[in-house]
């Protein structure tokens, strides 16, 4: 073999290998893509499963980063209010981590809300008559967010970046004045998504 | 190129010109005419003399004459290694510990971390570091020639990043008229390597083309969860060398060569999110080397392109949310002029560097970026004695990064060879380190780990000042001792500090605040009492210190060591090589009890031991073998994710 053809023919294996075909491509081919059909729509985001005794056990997809899920505790409807900050359609705004509620600097609602340490959500039978707080503009603290009237409700692992829920349980009483007890089950969905609430809340009784 | 050429030639003359001239004849410059010294040589320093290296000074010498310590990695140390990636050949290397991160297979020299090692092949740059590592697994071991290991700052010949130390990877060259050499070899983990090659040689022409598979299953050190620990791997790539020579004064070389890589692994967050990872990686190498020599000068110009693609896929299990895809393209066009002169007892080499680097991302803002960096620089070489030896480097290199600015880099190396039984070097020096561009560009959230790394364009270089005193000995011919101290000076490190940690998301960010010292002794012994027998051994220590945080750096072994054995009866064909390495406690930091202050987290000792069996055959055309990596099945999921023990035989043919 001449030394030029020697030459030519190598390089050509080497051109003809090219670039090699896209991953990307691979993904959301549906073999791995099994989100949990919903038990009983309140919406897009949000999915209603009753546990019995009254009680609501929501599945609240919070995981935009912008994007504002809202709900109506009575109606247990996800409502999409234009301005939400001048709005009685919603009970609960939900972002990420962030839970709102429809009062204070977040609306225009009225609601106040109770943190409750030291019991379990069964327990809870009354509404309390102290210690209502509402959503404030941002106080003297490490975040620059508003300081929600529900901003304690997650314990936070810095090594891991995992949140987990604290034993609390929220009290609150709605725009329409109504009360319920409110438990933040957890953070992430069955695929270890953040940003997925499991929120347990039930009404409470005029006492 | 041409460009290069001419600024070469100016070079040459602004700077060569001035150089008295001798005044009298002496001596042609020492590297051609030491075999007359090593003649009464121990056996061990022919080979030394054989050796030719080219790392430390950028200009070719023999192994005992270089002025500037290197350690060599043979051909045949490669093969006997049973190493099929750079990184299974390194790891057996005295004073080398390697690490094992998201970035790959990574090496620690001299206590400092990977990004502080300049990773070369063939005096050229190579690209593609993640998270500032260059993974040495990605270099197939069936190309490699010869590795040349210099540690101490080689900024002042190669520009940034050799702070800690410059690997050279010099690949394989034709030897004989006619060469071709098939390599199999199966393993546990289903590993299989399948090598070709090819060579031809004449007067005025070599040529070679090899090409390679390699693949293996992944591993897990930890069946508890569905997490995996060593990627599933699948690698092949197909090169070339071709070069014409004696075309007068002239030669030619070129370098082609493809490598394709997909890697894939399970991961899981500490949310329970589980994701099945991909990466395909795909390097193109091209390089063109014309080279002029004549009797006492020569001139190589040099051009390389270089380009690292990687795709990334992340899918994650049961949902879409946390899905990723990314594509990463880094282009790397390198231009060399190099001048070298020899006028009397000096050696005067000059050079100019043109580098360009584009990166396309979507992990940076923007998605693609690019910059150059111009060099020039200069290196005298003086032997003002022949017997004793002595030799003074004295060079220095400018760098001008389109970011940066310049940076000067300079360097002095001295060798004494007071005796032939004793050889005494010395070098200080300055290294530096240029961001990276994902350390200026990088926008990276990962929402389910809640945390934001941001870039910082306004980041320094880190530089360094080091220096090191080793020496040789060789009391009787079948004794060989070294040792060596050094003093790294990092300032400026860049480190990754916490910009916001309000709420769910933290956000990192990088800055110039660090600065660490590394200092430490390394030494190596080999012996041959019978003839058949070598022992060798090596043991090193390094202080690494944050001086920032007053604590030790983490993730790498004060102590470690080394110990080998090597039987090889060449009338039977036999040889058999024994090689342990032993790793001192490493430390890590994280905070355990969650009083936001990071604890001390140990990591135990650990020693692998590797055996390898070989039988040459049929006139050595045909070398049967058989062995056992980790034979103790050292490692873990976390701290230590070596492969597990796995047993290997196969067959290599040669013509």
């Amino acid at each position: 073999m001449s030394t030029s053809t020697w030459f030519s023919s190598t390089m050509m294996v080497l051109v003809m290998t090219g670039c090699a075909p896209d991953l990307g491509e691979t993904l959301g081919d549906g073999s791995s893509t099994t989100d949990a059909p919903a038990e009983e729509g309140g919406g897009p985001q949000v999915q209603h499963e009753d546990e019995g005794d009254g009680v609501t056990v929501s599945t609240i997809d919070a995981t935009d980063q912008e994007q504002w899920i809202y709900l109506d505790l009575e109606s247990r409807e996800q409502r999409d209010p234009a301005d939400p900050a001048d709005s009685d359609e919603w009970d609960l705004g939900l972002r990420r981590f962030a839970i709102a509620i429809n009062g204070g600097s977040s609306g225009t609602g009225g609601m106040e809300a109770v943190m409750l340490e030291g019991t379990t959500f069964d327990a809870v039978t009354s509404i309390p008559t102290e210690g209502w707080v509402t959503d404030a503009p941002d106080g003297d603290d490490e975040n620059e967010d508003p300081d929600y009237a529900l901003d304690e409700w997650y314990d936070y692992d810095f090594m891991t970046h995992v949140l987990t829920p604290k034993p609390v349980v929220y009290v609150v009483r709605t725009v329409e004045g109504n009360a319920y007890k409110v438990e933040i089950g957890g953070y992430y969905d069955e695929a270890g998504t953040s940003g997925v609430f499991t929120v347990r809340w039930a009404a409470l009784a005029p006492g | 190129m041409v460009s290069a050429v001419l600024v070469a030639r100016m070079m040459a003359g602004l700077l060569v010109e001035p150089v008295a001239p001798p005044p009298e004849p002496v001596p042609v410059p020492a590297r051609q005419d030491d075999e007359d010294e090593a003649l009464d040589e121990p056996e061990a320093d022919d080979e030394q003399v054989r050796t030719i290296v080219v790392t430390g000074t950028r200009t070719e010498q023999s192994l005992a004459d270089t002025p500037v310590a290197t350690q060599v990695v043979s051909r045949t140390e490669v093969e006997e290694s049973g190493g099929e990636s750079l990184a299974e050949v390194l790891e057996q290397v005295p004073g080398v510990a390697l690490t094992r991160g998201v970035g790959g297979t990574g090496i620690q020299l001299q206590g400092l971390d990977p990004r502080y090692t300049l990773v070369l092949v063939d005096g050229q740059r190579t690209t593609g570091r993640v998270d500032g590592t260059m993974d040495l697994s990605r270099f197939p071991a069936e190309d490699v020639g010869q590795i040349e290991i210099v540690r101490g700052p080689g900024s002042v010949l190669y520009g940034a990043d050799a702070l800690a130390g410059t690997i050279n990877v010099i690949t394989r060259r034709p030897t004989r008229p006619h060469e071709a050499e098939v390599h199999a070899a199966y393993g546990g983990l289903r590993t299989v390597d399948l090598t070709g090659r090819v060579a031809l040689t004449r007067e005025r022409y070599a040529g070679s083309a090899s090409a390679g598979l390699h693949r293996t299953d992944g591993w897990d050190a930890d069946p508890s969860d569905v997490a995996t620990t060593g990627s599933a791997q699948a690698l092949w790539r197909v090169g070339t060398r071709q070069e014409l020579r004696e075309l007068g004064p002239l030669s030619l070389l070129g370098t082609a060569d493809y490598l394709r890589r997909d890697q894939s692994r399970v991961d899981m967050d500490a949310a329970g999110a589980v994701f099945d990872r991909r990466n395909r990686t795909e390097v193109i190498t091209v390089g063109l080397v014309p080279r002029i020599e004549l009797s006492a000068s020569s001139l190589r110009v040099s051009g390389s392109y270089n380009l690292w693609r990687d795709q990334f896929v992340q899918d994650q299990r049961g949902s879409t949310a946390l899905d990723q895809s990314q594509d990463t393209w880094d282009h790397l066009a390198q231009a060399t002029a190099q001048y070298d002169h020899a006028i009397g007892q000096h050696a005067v080499t000059v050079g100019a560097d043109l580098q360009a680097e584009v990166l396309r991302s979507d992990r940076i803002e923007p998605t693609r970026v690019d910059r150059q960096r111009y060099a020039i620089l200069a290196q005298d070489e003086w032997t003002p004695s022949l017997a004793p030896r002595v030799a003074v480097v004295a060079g220095a290199r400018l760098d001008l990064d389109t970011y940066f600015g310049i940076y000067p880099t300079p360097r002095i190396a001295l060798m004494l060879r007071p005796s032939e039984r004793w050889t005494i070097r010395a070098s200080y020096g300055r290294g530096y380190r240029a961001p990276s561009f994902r350390e200026m560009f990088l926008q990276f959230a990962n929402p389910s780990a809640g945390y934001v790394v941001r870039g910082n364009a306004e980041l320094r270089p880190e530089t360094s000042w080091s220096s090191s005193v080793s020496a040789e000995v060789r009391p009787w011919s079948w004794l060989w001792l070294s040792g060596q101290v050094f003093d790294h000076r990092l300032q400026d490190t860049i480190v990754v500090d916490t910009v916001d940690d309000g709420g769910e998301v933290t956000q990192f960010g990088y800055v110039n605040v660090g600065e660490a010292q590394s200092r430490g002794v390394e030494t190596a012994a080999a012996l041959s009492v019978l003839e058949p027998l070598a022992l060798e051994g090596s043991y090193a220590f390094a202080h690494a210190w944050d001086v920032e945080n007053q604590r030790l750096l983490p993730g790498r072994p004060r102590h470690q060591g080394t110990a080998g054995l090597r039987f090889h009866r060449r009338r039977w064909g036999t040889s058999l090589r024994v090689r342990a390495t032993i790793q001192g406690r490493r430390l890590f930091y994280a905070d355990v009890d969650g009083d936001a202050v990071e604890d001390e987290q140990p990591t135990p000792p650990f020693a692998t031991l590797d055996l390898r069996l070989g039988q040459a055959l049929l006139a050595e055309h045909v070398q049967a073998f058989a062995g056992v990596e980790n034979l103790l099945d050292a490692g873990d999921a976390t701290t230590n994710p070596i492969p597990p023990r796995t047993f290997y035989g196969g067959v290599t043919l040669r013509y």
